[in-house]
């Protein structure tokens, strides 16, 4: 369909919205970038490209890219792949089909704090859950979370809790493969193994890509439960570029710095999904 | 002045029980401060089953007195919300002063600090950033004043102090300090009090028959045999090494060297955490754990040390086994127990607007700061008013700490209220971590946090 | 074609079970952290640190009466304004973005495409970065300032680009012959996104309808900050209640996790119903 008038009034409703909320604040903030405003005084002083200079020669900074790289690796192999998994094993599913889709979503449920606690508890040295089971089998207790660990602990609880969420996306995009496709490649004898992969998985293509773009931005907005549970510690090795930037703006009152990261983590962000679009989509749109 | 510290920290004391303490309460509710025409506030405290014999006998005087009726609405923003501890009485409060003055609408905007997001510091920093400031606010005074003052949207109280000397009378001078900037404007009324100190677990010394941890060598003997018997020396947590940092510079540096702010001369501090690091004197887990773990530990008796606040005293006094002292001067610094750390962390800030549209908020603040009001605030907890000395039935480890305060002959604030903040955490969260796994010598960090400082 | 695998030999028998234990392992999974805060909801706050998978020594409901006791905290009226805090996001949400999503996805435009990279990047600003931006912006517009509707704007701006990208994901790929055979019978653009598109998108509007009511319903940080007054603040207050200055009531946390989490749970398993009838309204012939 082709209607300039349409396109642009179908849009307009959205186009307010984000542009004062989303867009207009985001400009702020790269003016901010350039400013020195600490204690979210409301006088900002020009600073020119000092927040960058200093970003750049933080040696934080790379190690909050390498997590993020991390974490979406963790998150790209485990969760999209589970829950791709479980979808498919769960639409074929006639019976139990509402149980297991409830059961799924509850981690979505409970708030990212609470899991992040329950998480603590589970790795802490003195009462956590890991050391009690060690020590019932008479092992030695362990300090789970440390330098090298730290990432890879709060990657855990990230890829786990969002699974139903992924899983109820693909499971909806699931729902318009029209039934008759499905039942006349039983009786031409495919496999499931190959209705999958040769159907299912190319008919929800579009869902895969939104699903590989809403990985990307959700890793890079990951933030409560790291901060929950190691706070981006032990010596900033499970630092993430969300959580070194609520440090910056809500625990340095440094907004300025915050602002400066805030503007590298969307603009790699951006790049890093369009790419991956380019690379996913196919030539022929329409 | 010393005198006038002791009261005020004999004050403090009290908040042991209370876990809090409002400045100018030590009994200065005889002063007949409601006597001023200017206080309504005070009226309808008669009405107040709680009130003690003193206030019963001036209410009836005071009712008389006011005249002028308020009207109008006041928007009040606090930190105490939720499962705060004064939160109730602080509710209780405003009712009572709203059904006082039927033409008074209190807007109660507070909102809990603290939690993974400070929603009560970012009300602040938006209602500031948006010109909309409330009409009084109860706000950390020190470094973060900057965010209300650069502002420049409230006011300077010292001018309504000094027109109503009845109520300013029983502000304590000691604590306004707290709230007064080096041009002499009073940006607020500091309100609520803390101090920090070494708890220790007496019960472990005896029981491993070590000295109690009065001095630096008694500290030292004891590390080996606790750690030998899966005992941690310190419940610290080097996620947020704060108080503890704080006690050792103090250890090192005394009252006036605290003032040169990330001085070379606090390094061998700094080098006190690593050596006690290397010794296994934290938690094996100290990197990750919160304050509420380490809390827990100490309370469990895992741990025979905490270096800590007043807040935690209530949680601790019913074990007859609870000391708090000041951390011994470190092996040649100039700290010790002549040395308290305590302030005033937070006070009341009026807004120019409020004060330019008539007095009503004024009104509110001086009932707020009233002895009446302080005194209720105060019974929190189980203490009922402020006396000098601790009250009878006082648990061993409040009457130690009250020791710890009348031994002192000088008190300063803690250093992270007084400097950029940023620097401060630079230096203790994760600075500290770095130190003593030996990835950052003490004075890299400190030239760090010096140049974030002067910023 | 291959030859199927016959289920009652012994690999099939495997992969049979295998399906079903990965299935109900998942599950197994994801059902304890909601055993973990039932559990942990009657005990006092230093034994869930000490222990936390233990039952609880008795069922005591003092952690819900501190929850009861905080003052100011009128539990029902917060319910009543989490539902129209939370449910005038989702309607906004809703017909906002598939207006937006019908002129991405079903109309041709050169500026789709740059569209959607704006919509990706937003995706990436942290709603944290917004706040104080917002906030001043919000304090212009009379009669918004620290009302319900303070709240209600930021948040569908927030839920905008989710639900944007995941509906245009979605009505991109269904067939382009439907819209066709409409344009020929003589029908206008509003007539084929109301009686075609929409109906179509049933499921897909009620999964991005369930994820925007939960994430709105648990944003605690916007809401908290956009709407001043307690008496019409949402229900999630109450998480924000639990920690003080100096530390953090678990076993409140614990009650506050269960009282909050019973309606979005509830109308989660009645929503389900909703899609799966969308499931089978929207008969798509392939």
């Amino acid at each position: 369909m082709k209607s300039k008038k349409y396109f642009y009034l179908f849009l307009a409703p959205a186009a307010v919205f984000i542009l004062t909320f989303l867009i207009y604040p985001l400009f702020r903030t790269i003016y901010y970038s350039f400013t020195s405003w600490k204690n979210f005084s409301p006088k900002q002083s020009f600073a020119g490209l000092a927040n960058y200079d200093r970003l750049f020669h933080d040696p934080v900074i790379l190690v909050a890219f390498r997590n993020t790289f991390i974490m979406m690796a963790g998150v790209f192999l485990f969760q999209v792949g589970v829950s791709l998994l479980l979808a498919i094993l769960v639409s074929k599913t006639k019976k139990m089909f509402k149980f297991l889709r409830t059961v799924y979503f509850i981690p979505i449920l409970i708030s990212a704090t609470a899991i992040g606690l329950m998480f603590r508890l589970i790795y802490g040295y003195e009462y956590g859950l890991l050391n009690l089971i060690i020590l019932w089998f008479g092992g030695e207790k362990q300090v789970w979370i440390n330098e090298k660990t730290s990432i890879f602990l709060v990657t855990i609880p990230i890829m786990w809790q969002y699974v139903g969420f992924y899983f109820v996306i693909f499971l909806t995009g699931m729902s318009k493969i029209p039934g008759e496709i499905s039942e006349s490649a039983k009786l031409d004898g495919i496999t499931p193994f190959q209705e999958a992969v040769y159907i299912t998985i190319p008919m929800i293509r579009d869902v895969i890509t939104s699903v590989v773009i809403l990985v990307i931005s959700g890793c890079f907005k990951v933030f409560d439960m790291v901060y929950v549970i190691t706070g981006g510690g032990p010596m900033n090795s499970s630092e993430l570029l969300s959580t070194y930037m609520y440090s910056a703006a809500f625990r340095n009152y440094n907004g300025g710095y915050a602002s400066a990261i805030a503007i590298v983590m969307v603009a790699f962000g951006v790049l890093l999904s369009t790419v991956t679009r380019r690379i996913l989509e196919p030539k022929e749109t329409y | 002045m010393k005198k006038e510290m002791k009261k005020i920290l004999a004050a403090a004391l009290t908040c042991a029980m209370s876990i809090g303490l409002l400045a100018g309460c030590g009994g200065a509710s005889d002063s007949g401060s409601g006597e001023s025409a200017d206080a309504p506030a005070t009226e309808e405290a008669s009405g107040q089953e709680e009130m003690d014999a003193a206030d019963e006998q001036q209410a009836p005087e005071m009712s008389k007195e006011s005249e002028a009726e308020d009207e109008g609405t006041i928007r009040v923003v606090t930190f105490l919300a939720g499962s705060d501890q004064w939160a109730p009485v602080y509710k209780e409060v405003i009712n009572d002063y709203m059904a006082a003055h039927p033409g008074v609408t209190i807007v109660d905007e507070s909102q809990p600090t603290s939690g993974t997001q400070d929603l009560f510091r970012t009300k602040v920093q938006s209602d500031v950033a948006a010109k909309t400031p409330p009409d009084l606010m109860l706000y950390y005074n020190g470094e973060e004043s900057k965010m209300p003052l650069d502002s420049e949207l409230f006011v300077d109280l010292k001018p309504y102090m000094d027109a109503d000397p009845e109520w300013s009378a029983n502000l304590k001078e000691g604590a306004m300090e707290a709230g007064r900037n080096e041009d002499g404007m009073q940006y607020c009324i500091p309100y609520i009090g803390y101090f920090e100190g070494m708890f220790y677990n007496k019960e472990l010394f005896d029981q491993y028959g070590l000295e109690e941890p009065t001095s630096w060598e008694n500290i030292e003997a004891c590390i080996d045999v606790f750690v030998e018997n899966d005992i941690v020396p310190f419940a610290t947590s080097l996620m947020k090494p704060s108080y503890m940092v704080e006690q050792l510079i103090l250890a090192q540096v005394g009252a006036e060297g605290q003032k040169d702010y990330f001085d070379n001369s606090w390094a061998p501090a700094l080098a006190a955490m690593k050596d006690l690091y290397d010794k296994g004197a934290f938690p094996a887990d100290c990197m990750t754990m919160t304050e509420d773990d380490i809390r827990v530990l100490f309370a469990d008796g895992k741990a025979a040390m905490m270096i800590n606040g007043s807040w935690t005293v209530s949680g601790l006094k019913d074990n007859e086994n609870m000391r708090m002292i000041t951390m011994p001067a470190l092996p040649g610094g100039k700290g010790g127990s002549d040395v308290a750390l305590s302030g005033f962390g937070s006070g009341w800030y009026m807004s120019k607007e409020a004060a330019e549209r008539d007095d009503v908020t004024l009104h509110f603040l001086k009932y707020m700061t009233s002895p009446e009001v302080m005194t209720r605030m105060i019974a929190v907890g189980g203490s009922s008013a402020i006396t000098c000395d601790a009250p009878e039935g006082a648990s061993p480890l409040e009457i130690s700490a009250n020791d710890m305060l009348n031994t002192a002959t000088k008190f300063v604030a803690a250093c992270d209220s007084q400097v950029v903040r940023e620097a401060w955490l630079n230096m203790t969260e994760p600075g500290i971590q770095y130190i003593a796994t030996g990835q950052s010598s003490p004075e890299d960090i400190l030239a760090q946090s010096r140049s974030l400082n002067e910023e | 074609m291959k030859s199927k695998i016959p289920q009652h030999t012994p690999i099939g028998w495997i992969i049979v079970m295998f399906k079903w234990l990965l299935m109900f392992g998942w599950a197994a999974m994801t059902f304890l952290p909601l055993y973990w805060v039932v559990i942990n909801c009657f005990k006092p706050s230093d034994e869930i640190l000490r222990n936390s998978l233990e039952w609880p020594a008795s069922l005591s409901l003092a952690n819900f009466i501190s929850i009861m006791s905080y003052p100011d905290v009128n539990i029902p009226k917060a319910f009543l304004n989490s539902f129209i805090i939370s449910g005038a996001v989702v309607v906004l949400v809703v017909a906002v973005s598939s207006m937006a999503a019908f002129a991405l996805g079903r109309m041709e435009n050169k500026m789709g495409k740059y569209i959607m990279a704006v919509l990706t990047a937003c995706l990436l600003v942290p709603s944290f970065a917004t706040v104080i931006p917002n906030f001043v912006t919000l304090s212009n517009i009379p009669f918004v300032h620290g009302n319900r509707i303070a709240a209600i704007l930021p948040q569908t701006a927030g839920n905008l680009c989710f639900s944007i990208i995941m509906v245009q994901g979605f009505m991109r790929s269904l067939p382009m012959e439907l819209d066709e055979a409409a344009v020929i019978d003589g029908a206008s653009v509003p007539q084929i996104f109301t009686y075609i598109s929409l109906p179509l998108c049933r499921s897909v509007l009620a999964t991005v309808a369930i994820m925007v009511f939960i994430w709105s319903y648990n944003d605690l940080f916007t809401s908290l900050v956009y709407v001043s007054e307690r008496s019409k603040q949402p229900i999630c207050v109450i998480l924000s209640m639990v920690s003080n200055m100096f530390g953090t009531d678990y076993g409140a946390m614990m009650a506050a996790i269960v009282v909050t989490i019973l309606p979005p749970l509830v109308l989660y398993i009645f929503a389900q119903e909703q899609v799966v009838s969308g499931l089978t309204a929207g008969a798509v012939k392939g």
